[in-house]
Order: C-alpha cells, then structure tokens, then sequence
C-alpha cells in the first residue's frame, strides 16, 4: 500500500489560517522540502486539504483502508450531468455530422450547483447535488425546447430519425428509439425502457399524429433520469477486495464526459458491449483515440478553465474612469486567448503545460493588444500569435491580462487574490477566510497617496493578519507591475514598483522567478495532478495522486499523456461500494 | 372559464416603469368570490401567501431604524424606510430583534434569519441545517396549486471573483435551491399554459401524450431506483417527487382558475430586455419579476415566493446611485476611516434607498390587486431582510426586518416594535403562524423558541 505521509509545513500553514498560530513555526529547514532541486521525494508526498467541514484532512483521512483496495477512489455513484454536458450531448447526438444544423441553447436550462467553498470542481458537487420540482420542470422545458427545434424541421427531422416510418410498429422506429436510448443513457434500454418508451408513440399515435409522437418519445429519452443522472455503480470485483470496478458501458461514459464534456459515441459504446472496453490498456487506447477527436477541446479545455477559473472572465467589470481601456467584450478576448493558449500547448505542441508559466508567447486582438502595450497594431477582427520581449517585465502565463484582471478588485490589485490563487490552484494549499472575529476594518483599504505595496505592508504588520497574509500576499506582490486590467504600469501612487516577494519563505525577485519557482517545484506537478484527478472522479484523491504525478514529471507534463494515465488508473476505473447514508449536498 | 379574484384591470394596462408588460390583457372576468368579498364562494377561504424579500450586507443602522415605537402617527418612516411611504399602513418595522448566537458574519445571519438554525461546522463558513420559511410554507402547502413556489434572483454578481452566490430558499438539509434569475424563464414556466391560440381537443391529447411520457419516465426512475446506494435513492426521491408535481401541475391546470390573454403571442421577446449583467437595470428587472409574482398569486398557481434582490455578500455594483464599487466591497470600505465616511457611507445609505424604491414597486403590484375587500398584499405576510444590520461592523443584532402585509387580517400592521433584544427566530414564527402554518417552535439545538411576536399579532 501507498505510504501516506502529512507534509508539516503546510499542514502547519493551514491550521495556522484557523487560528493565531505563531508564523515562527514556519521553519526554513521544513520548507526546503519544497525546493525545487530536490525533485518528487518520499518528504514531499501529501498535500494536505480542508474537508468540507473546514478541518485538515490528516494521514488517516479518506478511504478507510481494505486490503488491496487502492486509495483515494471517489465512492461509486450517480452522478448528474453539468449544463454544457447536457447541451453538448443533445447536439452531439441530435445534430447533422455536416454541421448544416444547429440546437439554439434553450434559456431556462438547470443552472450548474454552486458551493459556498470558493475553489470546487462541478464535478464534485454532482454526485451530491439534488434535483427538485423546479428543476424537474426546467429539465422538461428544455428538452421539450430542443426537440421542438429538431422536429418542426423537416430536414433535420429526416435526418436524425433516419427513415421514414409508416407506423408505431414500424422496426425502423423501435431502431431509431433503441439506437437514440443508448447513445443518451450509455447502454442500450432494457426492453421495459423500450416498451415504455414505444407506449408514447402509440399514445401519440392515436390522439395526435405518429409524426409528433417521435418527438415526444424523443422528448422522454432526454427527460429520464437515465439520461440526466449518469450512474456509475460499478461491480464487486474478484480482484480488488472491497473495490467496485465500473463496468465497461459506466467507463465508456466516464471517459466520455472527461474527455468530450458529452456522453460516448457509437464507436465506444460498440467496443463497452463487445469486452473491447474491459483492460486498462483497451481503456487507454480508447482515451487516445477521443483525445484525437475535435470534441476533446471542449472537455479539455473544461477542465482547465474550472482548474483555473478563468470562466469568470465572461462577468468582468471594472471602474471604466480608472480603467479606460476597459471594454464590454474584453473579458471574452482575455478568455479567449488563455483558451487558445491551453489548447495549442495540449492540442497542437503536446506539450508541458506548466511550461506555460515561463513561455513569451501571446495571442492577441487590437483589444488585448493595447493591455499588452504593443506598439504594432492588429487588424481589426483578427488574432496573431506574438512574442513579448525578454526585455519586459511581463512574461510568462500569470502575467497575461485574464489572470491579472480576474484576480483583482473593480478597482485596483490585489496580492491577496493574486498569492491566493497562486497557492489554491497550483500548489493545492488552501488558505481560510479570515476568522469572523477577527476585525479587519482598520486597513480595508490604501489610505490616499499609499501604494497597494505600502497598505500591504500594514497588513502584514499587524500580528493577526500577518498568520495568513504572510502567506499569500508575498507572492501575489511578485505581479505589481501589472494593474487591476491587468496593463503594465511603473508606479502606483506615485511610487516606483519594486516586484519582489516570497513563497514558502523562498526569496522571489520578480514575477519571472515565481514562475520559474512555480515551474520547477515538483508541489505544483503534484497539485495539477491531483486537481485534474478531483475534476475527473469528482473526489479528492489526496495522495493517492502521487504515483501519477511521479509519472507526470517524468513525461514533461504532457495534460493529454496525463490523462491517459489517469484513465487506465485505478483511481479512474474504480470506486468505493455506493454510499448508504445521505450526505449533505455542500 | 373565471377568476377567482377581481384582478383590477389597471394593474395590467398601466404597466410598469419602461411600459414592458403593457401587452399584457385580461378577458372579461366573473368574480368567484361570495358577496361581500371575504371568502371564496364556495365559502372556502381566500388563499394566504407568505414571501421572502432577501437583499445582501445590511443597512446604515442609524439611517435604518424609525425614531420612535408604536402604531399609526406615533411613528414615522426612517430615510431609508421613505421609499415605503404609499404602504406604511400595510407593513410593521421591526427592530431590535437580535440573532441569538455568538460571532459575527455573513454566513450565520444569512441561516439563521432564513432558517432559524445554522451550524458553523458545515462548510469552510457555517451553514443553515433546516429549510427557510417560505419554503416550510411551500412543503406545507404542496400540491395545493401548481407550482410549489416562485424563487427569483435579480442582481446576478455574488462576491467579487466567484460564482454567483446562493439565494433566500434552502431545503430541509440546508441545501440552497436554485433561483430563476431570468424574467424569461419565469415567464415560460408559469405563464405558457396561458395560450390564447390553443385549441381544447388539441390540449386534452397534448396532456394524455404527457401522461404517457411521465410514466415513461417515472418508470425508468423506478427501475433506476433499485440499483443505488441509499443516498442516490434519496436523490432519486426528491427527483420523483419533483415529476410528480409536474403530473400535478397537469392535472391543477385543467381546473385552472384564472385565463389571462397575451396581446401579441410572438411579440413577447419585448418583454424582456437583455441586460448587461454589468449595467443591469435593476430595478426594472425586479419590476418585472414582481408583476409575474403578483399574476401567480393572483392565479393561485403559487402561494410562496422569494426573491433574492442581491445575495449574501453581494458585489452587485450599484451605479443606479453612482457606486462604481460592488455592494460587498463598499459596505468594507467605508469601516472605521472617519476621513472616508463621506461619501461611502452615503453610497451604501442610497443603495439601501434605492432597493426599498424597488420594494415599493412589488407592495405596488401586490396592492393593486383587489382580493374581494381586501388587496392581494393584504393577503401576505412578506419577510423583507438581510443577512446583517451594519455591513461595516458584521453585526447581527438589531436585524433589518419589514413585515408586509397583514396575512388576511392576522397581523398588525402600521407598526414599529422595538423586540427589546428578542430572537430573530420568533418574528420568523410569527410569519408561518400568520399564514396558519401552527408549527410549535423553530430553530436548532444551539437556540430554539416557540415564542412568535405577541405586539405583531391582530
């Protein structure tokens, strides 16, 4: 079994945000740990997290231990299907191949769950989340408002029903429903599910017309539970005592909701009923073949914008009269370029997407091309990829103008967002919100004439604020030369920037050396590791990720060779038995 | 086909700010109500509704709270109440009525003003535990109506760089359940049955083809059922549950007992404006989710409602009244630096303002409705209140909380109560008991009480 072992230092970091804990605990021989020469090491190897109820998770926190049960696995379950997962598996099951027809999203579709936690995947709140008669309606409205659009069009009707049947006992049609079923639910219906669903055509039949009957049975295909939840229940397995091993048809759809952010296609749903989806290796070979298929940028990508957060780009606002080049469509072009950013390193390069974090190029449009302050124009309505000069003090991913913009107030910077971000997504080390008894009236804001650097410094001089902003704030002020929109800027209030800091107490000169610190320290490979794990199996897998980011080092962080090791893991083709008591769904 | 309540046809005419409802039309109506307008003419009782008004960080306390206590001229509106002034003798004020639990904070207002309950072990922030009242009204009074319950969100920011926060409706676990946050969503949802173009003979086999599709469905859950673990069948559950409401909502349609007429089918995507979520119009966003209210309980196609005007923490930017900073980070900012008191005191004074201007407009719908003698908001006991008392300071005591309507004559109104420190939890009581919910007590095992508010009783 996998040794579990607590890393000290940020256990001690985090208990420290729960309460006035002396930063003097924070002791320099425990953060050389986490130098970056020192490669993935037996002293590095547990992240600690916060459980739901705000607790660290210790060494014996997670799966209770069976005998050759792997670690980590989330418990089988059933899981309900995100709002893109939904509207991309109707089209991807209702559209023309040629692209001649298009699903306008309906407006009242079920909104994604929410956590009050500020960092959680979606996929970890949907195998909690419930549904009730609101939602049941909405689910009704919309799979009513897209098949409406499918079948009061001739066409696309023909299209999709693939024949033209004569009556309700037409075999075509019992084809057409069969076929439609099991692309939806991921395993063909039973004949109960079939006879139920032919049941609506015959009624239809006889009181209104067999034509609007199809779009009914249609209807009720996309309204079942089968379709809207995704059981993925798994069996007892011979060889792994106390583990559940999903079955072939269950994989074929956990792979296809990772990887296309939809439900599987023909292909592998073909190979899930015919024992060509059964061995770790038939599973890879699958992964390999849909990480090939345009589908898989929308699942990627998915992924990373939820990793990353930068979906919240689509809300962006900020004070126009301090911040003039503010636009309305800004915050897409910021999204847009770290979107094309991601899927040039994964897609086209197959390359490290840490790298990212040190690399000079950029993709930009007139819009983003004045943030940057780059002289040479760009046509309008167009996007070039362009270098940002070694000369700058901008460079590498963190500089880009999404990710100063977002973590930023509408207003001005922020260090706390910025070294917050910093540690919760690439170093996995979550900080507390400040206790709620704790005052932080005094030093809200920067009083008028002082930099954001000298209010930071009050802060950070007061002892109980110092607990947790000692922590944050050093790395976050690495990115003071770029403003609350994320432009580049040599002074605040007057005051010439000076961009050094810290993290884990490591000396940082600028922004290029927490990148370069970020790149190298095998905590963040680690941490991508494991938040592509809690993204994928909707479950934290603490530790249990290590042996995978051990490999992900190895193999230069490759996001697509990554996930093909994830697929083929244990981690991914197992779960503990359902759970039998009700958990709170937060 | 009748009403059941003398809509006046006014209220549907005079539109509202930006004339966006204006096509809506009413055909001719035939009162159901007995002579003299007390009850139904069955001689069943007009239907109560019981509503919550939820907005996010508080008030200025000292701009809040009326000067003096007691009943009709004793007291006055405060300036941030004055935006009430047209229905000062249909709602009570109250203050000083505390949050009885240690700390301070967003997150233990916003449960225990809800809920009455809330378990700061749940969550990275503390958590409610139990369900909010309206939606202990809506448990209550399912099946009754179609719709259980109409929650509706208007500013869309939550806290700066996060999702949008939840809104005022939580479950029985202390789940918080979606809100609609788009008028036309609501619209579609309540109001589409409303066809004037559909034919009888087409409805009626429209509704046999449903039937058949729910069973479809309802048989798939079933057969799904059996192969969960007990906390999916839970969920399984809620979700049949939820389809059955829908078969209800079939069947309470076919008994449906008000038939209102949209002037120009097609021309309804006038109703709605996109807004940029940035620039919103809020106020006329929240006048028409107010309007679709005032129709469903009118309708009886619900007897619930909430609605979220800003959440918890919100960072809605309120540039209505020339903030340029969000709600959340302006209510911080303004803390304990003298020299800074002015202006942003006075921004955080005005957005208090202009959200009770918005009020106004919803007691304005929901009092132009005639219900026999009485008006549709004097059917209601509406929970208007925040998280917190003074978002400087995070404070819970003294709670910001108006009381509209008199539930058909339950509650006093035209009143300003000092509770002297009492708990939260018992005006929150007095609301479900107004409405006949006699539930004996509300709360947790940290603070529980089965006292309502005696002075706000009729």
């Amino acid at each position: 079994m996998h040794q579990r072992r607590s890393f000290l230092v940020l256990a001690l970091i985090t208990m420290g945000c729960q309460g006035a804990i002396d930063t003097s605990s924070f002791k320099d021989e425990e953060v050389s740990t986490s130098q970056p020469d020192q490669g993935i090491s037996s002293s590095t190897d547990g992240i600690p997290a916060l459980d739901d109820m705000g607790e660290v998770i210790g060494t014996d926190a997670g799966v209770p231990d069976a005998p050759g049960m792997p670690e980590g696995l989330a418990p089988a379950g059933m899981r309900l299907l995100t709002q893109a997962q939904y509207l991309n598996a109707m089209r991807d099951i209702l559209e023309p191949e040629d692209g001649s027809q298009r699903i306008v999203a309906p407006d009242d579709l079920q909104p994604d769950p929410t956590s009050t936690a500020d960092f959680t995947f979606t996929s970890e709140l949907t195998y909690t989340v419930k549904v009730d008669a609101a939602a049941a309606d909405r689910y009704a409205r919309s799979s009513e408002s897209i098949c409406e659009q499918v079948f009061a069009n001739a066409s696309w009707r023909d299209q999709v029903i693939g024949c033209t049947p004569s009556s309700s006992q037409d075999p075509c049609l019992e084809d057409y429903i069969t076929h439609t079923a099991r692309r939806a639910w991921s395993r063909p219906p039973t004949p109960e599910e079939l006879d139920r669903l032919l049941a609506v055509v015959i009624k239809s039949e006889q009181v209104l017309s067999l034509n609007e009957g199809i779009g009914f049975v249609t209807m009720a295909i996309f309204e079942s539970p089968n379709f809207i939840y995704r059981p993925h229940l798994g069996q007892p397995d011979a060889e792994q005592a106390g583990a559940h091993r999903y079955t072939p048809y269950e994989t074929a759809d956990r792979l296809a909701l990772l990887i296309w952010n939809s439900v599987p296609d023909d292909a592998l749903l073909e190979l899930a009923g015919s024992q060509g989806l059964d061995t770790p290796e038939q599973v890879r070979a699958q992964a390999e073949r849909m990480l090939d298929d345009d589908r898989a940028t929308r699942g990627i990508l998915r992924f990373v914008q939820e990793w990353l957060g930068f979906d919240t780009l689509d809300n962006l606002t900020k004070d126009e009269d301090i911040f003039p080049l503010m636009t309305q469509t800004l915050g897409l072009a910021m999204k847009h370029e770290l979107n094309t950013i991601f899927s040039e390193r994964i897609f086209v390069e197959d390359g490290d997407v840490l790298e990212l974090l040190t690399n000079r190029r950029i993709y930009i449009n007139e819009e983003l091309r004045r943030i940057y302050g780059i002289q040479e124009p760009v046509p309008a309505g167009q996007w070039e990829w362009r270098e940002v000069p070694e000369n700058w003090d901008r460079g590498g991913l963190l500089t880009s103008p999404g990710f100063m913009a977002m973590n930023a107030t509408r207003t001005r910077t922020s260090p706390t967002l910025r070294g917050l971000f910093i540690l919760e997504r690439f170093l996995c080390s979550p900080i507390n919100p400040a206790p709620n008894d704790l005052d932080t009236s005094i030093l809200a804001e920067p009083i008028a004439g002082e930099s954001v650097r000298q209010w930071n410094a009050r802060i950070r001089s007061n002892p109980q604020c110092a607990a947790c902003h000692n922590l944050m704030d050093p790395a976050g002020l690495t990115l003071e030369f770029f403003d609350g929109l994320g432009s580049h800027r040599s002074q605040d209030a007057g005051i010439d920037i000076e961009p050094s800091g810290t993290i884990f107490n490591t000396p940082l000169a600028d922004s290029w050396a927490l990148q370069e610190y970020l790149r190298d320290s095998p905590l963040s490979t680690e941490c991508l590791t494991r938040q592509l794990a809690r993204h994928a199996i909707g479950h934290d897998p603490l530790d249990a990720a290590l042996p995978l980011a051990r490999k992900a080092g190895e193999d230069g962080r490759r996001l697509k060779g990554m996930i093909l090791d994830l697929v083929s893991s244990p981690l991914f083709l197992y779960g503990t038995p359902p759970l039998q008591a009700s958990t709170p769904s937060e | 086909m009748a009403s059941r309540f003398k809509l006046n046809r006014r209220t549907f005419l005079k539109g509202i700010s930006g004339g966006v409802l204006t096509t809506l039309a009413l055909p001719p109506l035939e009162a159901m109500l007995n002579t003299h307008g007390t009850a139904l003419a069955d001689g069943t009782d007009i239907p109560k509704n019981l509503g919550v008004w939820f907005w996010g960080n508080g008030v200025r306390p000292e701009l809040w709270k009326p000067e003096s206590v007691g009943q009709g001229n004793a007291w006055a509106l405060s300036p941030e109440l004055a935006a009430l002034s047209a229905h000062k003798s249909r709602l009570s004020v109250l203050t000083n009525f505390d949050i009885q639990r240690s700390g301070t904070g967003h997150h233990v207002g916003r449960a225990a003003i809800l809920t009455g309950t809330y378990d700061q072990r749940k969550g990275p922030y503390g958590n409610p535990t139990g369900p909010s009242i309206s939606r202990i009204a809506s448990q209550t009074w399912r099946g009754l109506t179609p719709y259980e319950s109409l929650d509706v969100g208007i500013a869309l920011r939550g806290k700066a760089n996060s999702r949008p926060t939840e809104g005022a409706v939580i479950d029985e676990s202390g789940s918080f359940l979606p809100v609609e946050r788009s008028p036309r969503a609501v619209f579609n949802r309540f109001f589409d049955n409303f066809s004037p173009t559909i034919d009888t003979a087409r409805q009626t086999a429209l509704r046999d083809v449903r039937t058949t599709m729910l069973d479809a469905i309802k048989g798939d859950a079933s057969d799904l059922k059996q192969r969960l673990g007990a906390a999916d069948k839970l969920r399984l559950d809620a979700h049949l549950q939820g389809i059955r409401d829908l078969e209800n909502n079939l069947a309470n349609y076919e008994n449906s007992v008000c038939e209102l007429m949209f002037g120009e089918p097609g021309g309804r995507d006038d109703f709605f404006v996109d807004m940029d979520p940035g620039k919103e119009d809020l106020r006329l966003k929240h006048a028409i989710m107010s309007e679709m209210i005032a129709l469903a309980l009118a309708c009886d196609l619900t007897r619930t409602f909430s609605i979220t005007f800003s959440t918890m923490q919100s960072d809605v930017v309120f540039h209505q009244i020339g903030a340029t900073e969000g709600s959340h980070v302006l209510t911080h900012d303004d803390r304990g630096l003298d020299v800074q008191l002015d202006p942003q005191y006075g921004l955080v004074n005005r957005s208090v303002e202009f959200m009770m201007t918005c009020y106004a407009d919803l007691l304005d719908r929901l009092a132009a409705i005639d219900v026999g003698a009485q008006t549709l908001l004097d059917q209601c006991c509406i929970l208007t209140t925040s998280e917190i008392n003074d978002g400087t300071r995070h404070t819970y005591d003294s709670m910001p909380i108006v009381i509209a309507g008199n539930a058909g004559g339950t509650l006093r109104n035209d009143i300003h109560i000092d509770g002297g420190g009492a708990s939260t939890n018992g005006v929150l009581l007095s609301c479900l008991r107004a409405v006949d919910i006699d539930i004996p007590d509300i709360g947790d095992v940290v603070h529980s009480t089965d006292q309502d508010v005696g002075e706000l009783k009729a």
